[in-house]
């Protein structure tokens, strides 16, 4: 085979290859934690600075309900100085081939009240290269103490090629001599490949069982088997990384829509699977969103109320027609920047990409017919 | 008018309430990004999975390989698809072939299984398919082999040699009540015709038996005639044995006497692709297409017979006698001492009372359509 040929092949499964083995999003820090495999290093003068990497003082956060608070604190340097420097950083163990986000971006969140804090990426261990201040990233003093979100190149770093990455993310308060505590918050730190907008919304519909890309969501239904709720082959994987702190994203059908096929043509709720035959009935749809892939027997019937097994609860599927509809209220919101709203009291973050399984209530159906939503939508919002 | 003020402010702050609110609510809303996603649901009333109405194949012959896989399919609504799954025994994996049907509620499928993959033992499966539900058998086995054998004592019985071919009928024998009076290990064998010796040129047309099946034990004699029948190939069902331009009826079964291969009187069942004949022993037994026959054709070839049960030349057997011909047996005296009216048609040197004749030449005499047909037999002991 020709030499440049099988260059080509090599090249072409090694993409497939870093492609398979690499999600578009690596998440660094967040309220789930750090990436296995590595650790929270903290450093500061005279090892005065506090942290606390699950905090939850602040009523708001971008993502999910805790950030990582630094308080950096003047330290009295036995030289006859005062010194005044506080950070952290996401440590390895071993380093990291990290090369399928060369062209990526570092993307985070910050809530401070100086500019004075830099950014770090140490690739291979010891070399930091090119450090970035939040100022040098656009940061200006009406940022002071609001959340600010960063997405930053990480060909700004100056670093040639991300194939053995020691720590992914440092910050460091770097505030000199000043004798004043400072307080900062960090949240949802991540690197993105290069195909990762921002906004970035992305859905995929896959078997349940197969976890196969499938391009609608089917149910089988025999009315010999079934006889209420049911719940659809496929899920929707989402995938997502807002750059707004009130995101949301909502699901709801639009059976009046223009486009809509069929058209509800009733009085009454028309949220669900609309009859292709009697364009008046519906049939009522039920939706849950996962932070893992469930079984069919996980997810039980798929009944309003009920409860996924080791997971969240099945809700009522709203319509953007349906009384009292209103963008991104309970219900019809699946995620918003605390986490999954099934419950007002009970919101639980995890990263993306996150499942949504649907149902739909087959008890009214008649055999020999076609149910039918083309607009069911998903969408991210903010508010 | 402190009433009237506060009417005012209350109406205001109501106003401000249902509409300003919620526009100022909506207007903060900001759409991203929207993903249309299509669900449907098919809801059926095929309640009945569909029904496989099928006799499964049990053995290929390795001879033929012809594994033909027949069968219905049924649905009391609409049936969708079948599926014939199959594979080598010890291995996991397995082929599959499908048939797709449009609005069918009934249907008969064929297939047959490629020649070139059968080498061993196969197992195959069918499933079958309406728009939502599927029903499936088990896993056929099936044996790749040339014989089979039984046990059959005095009660007699039954022993078939299976072919891979639905449409047709099976090898066997039958072995009548009496016709053996202790327990004998039965088998039934096929050989390839090119093992077995060339058939002189006449009365068979063709140089080799289309078939070949060997009985044993070999040289078995049995106390009243037991039936076989053999299978010939006919797959298109054209009249003809396939490969060759021989008309099925022509076919007969031949017997070999160790030197010869000789005619039985035999019955073509074209609808079943078998020849049937009765026979009283064991030895090779081979289909050929039969010619138009001449007196010597019926005369025994055993001019001298030695009947003293050594198994050679202990019987004259007069060959492709029809059913009712009546043998008569003479001395040189002119005296009648045996008659011969049923099959088996073999004079065994015995009178009438079974007692060994003195030796010495014999007359025998019968008509063969209205011709008579004399000859001479000698006893030696």
């Amino acid at each position: 085979m020709d030499i440049k040929k099988l260059k080509f092949i090599i090249f072409l499964l090694l993409c497939f290859s870093l492609n398979f083995l690499y999600s578009k999003i690596l998440t660094i820090y967040s309220d789930e934690g750090i990436p296995q495999g590595s650790n929270l290093y903290t450093w500061s003068a005279g090892g005065l600075g506090q942290f606390n990497s699950k905090n939850s003082d602040l009523l708001q956060v971008p993502v999910g309900t805790e950030s990582f608070k630094t308080v950096s604190n003047p330290w009295w340097n036995p030289g006859g100085w005062w010194e005044n420097w506080a950070g952290w950083g996401v440590v390895y163990n071993n380093e990291q081939n990290l090369s399928f986000y060369n062209n990526g971006r570092l993307r985070f969140w910050i809530y401070a009240s100086v500019g004075n804090i830099r950014i770090e990426i140490e690739a291979p261990t010891g070399n930091k290269n090119q450090a970035k201040y939040l100022t040098d990233l656009g940061w200006s003093s009406s940022d002071i103490n609001k959340w600010k979100f960063f997405d930053v190149p990480l060909s700004s770093f100056n670093i040639e090629t991300y194939t053995a990455v020691k720590c992914p993310f440092m910050i460091t308060a770097a505030l000199g001599n000043s004798t004043n505590s400072t307080t900062f918050y960090v949240d949802f730190v991540r690197w993105v490949s290069s195909d990762v907008s921002s906004p970035y919304f992305n859905i995929k519909i896959k078997d349940i069982e197969t976890h196969i890309q499938k391009s609608s969501i089917t149910f089988n239904v025999n009315l010999q088997q079934v006889s209420s709720w049911t719940v659809a082959n496929e899920y929707i994987e989402i995938d997502f990384d807002p750059n707004n702190i009130s995101w949301g994203i909502q699901i709801y059908t639009d059976n009046k829509a223009q486009g809509a096929n069929p058209v509800y043509t009733g009085n009454k709720n028309p949220c669900g699977l609309v009859d292709t035959t009697t364009t008046t009935r519906v049939l009522p749809m039920g939706w849950t969103i996962e932070s893992s892939t469930r079984t069919k027997q996980q997810l039980g019937k798929g009944t309003p109320e009920s409860w996924v097994y080791g997971g969240f609860m099945w809700k009522w599927m709203k319509d953007k027609n349906t009384q009292g509809f209103q963008n991104g209220e309970n219900y019809i919101t699946l995620w918003n920047n605390r986490g999954v709203l099934w419950n007002a009291s009970d919101r639980d973050w995890k990263n993306s990409p996150n499942y949504i399984y649907l149902s739909a209530d087959f008890s009214i159906a008649v055999g020999g017919r076609t149910y039918r939503t083309n607009q069911l939508k998903i969408e991210l919002y903010y508010k | 008018m402190k009433n009237k003020i506060f009417s005012l402010t209350f109406l205001i702050f109501l106003f401000y309430i249902l509409f300003i609110s919620d526009l100022l609510y909506s207007q903060n809303f900001q759409s991203i990004s929207i993903s249309t996603v299509v669900a449907e649901a098919y809801v059926s009333d095929d309640i009945l999975p569909p029904k496989i109405i099928h006799n499964p194949i049990k053995n290929i012959s390795p001879l033929t390989k012809i594994a033909v896989i027949y069968g219905t399919a049924e649905d009391e609504k609409s049936l969708k698809k079948v599926e014939i799954h199959y594979k080598n025994s010890t291995e996991a994996s397995y082929l599959t072939h499908t048939f797709v049907y449009l609005d069918t509620k009934s249907t008969t499928f064929y297939f047959e299984i490629p020649k070139d993959f059968i080498k061993e033992d196969i197992q195959y499966r069918i499933l079958a398919y309406d728009e939502i539900n599927s029903t499936y058998t088990i896993w056929y086995d099936v044996s790749f082999k040339d014989s089979i054998s039984n046990k059959i004592d005095s009660q007699g019985g039954k022993i078939v040699l299976e072919d891979g071919n639905p449409f047709d009928a099976e090898t066997f024998i039958f072995i009548p009540q009496g016709a053996l009076d202790k327990e004998v290990e039965i088998s039934i064998k096929e050989v390839a015709n090119t093992l077995v010796p060339k058939k002189n040129k006449r009365p068979a047309l063709s140089e080799y038996p289309f078939k070949v099946y060997k009985f044993e034990p070999s040289g078995l004699r049995f106390k009243k005639p037991v039936q076989i029948g053999l299978l010939y190939t006919d797959l298109n069902n054209d009249g003809k044995v396939d490969a060759t331009e021989f008309d099925e009826n022509v076919l007969s079964i031949f017997w070999y006497d160790g030197v010869n291969w000789r005619n039985l009187k035999s019955s073509v069942d074209k609808d079943k692709n078998l020849v049937l004949c009765w026979v009283n022993h064991f030895t090779y037994f081979g289909i050929f297409p039969l010619g138009s026959l001449t007196k010597d054709d019926y005369r025994p070839k055993e001019k001298i017979i030695t009947p003293n049960n050594d198994g050679v030349n202990d019987f004259a057997t007069f060959d492709n006698i029809p059913q009712g011909t009546e043998i008569k047996i003479y001395n040189l005296r002119g005296k009648l001492v045996r008659k011969i009216d049923s099959i088996p048609y073999e004079w065994d040197g015995k009178d009438y009372e079974a007692k060994d004749l003195e030796v010495g030449p014999y007359i025998y005499q019968f008509k063969i359509d209205e011709e008579l047909i004399i000859g001479v037999i000698i006893i030696a002991r």
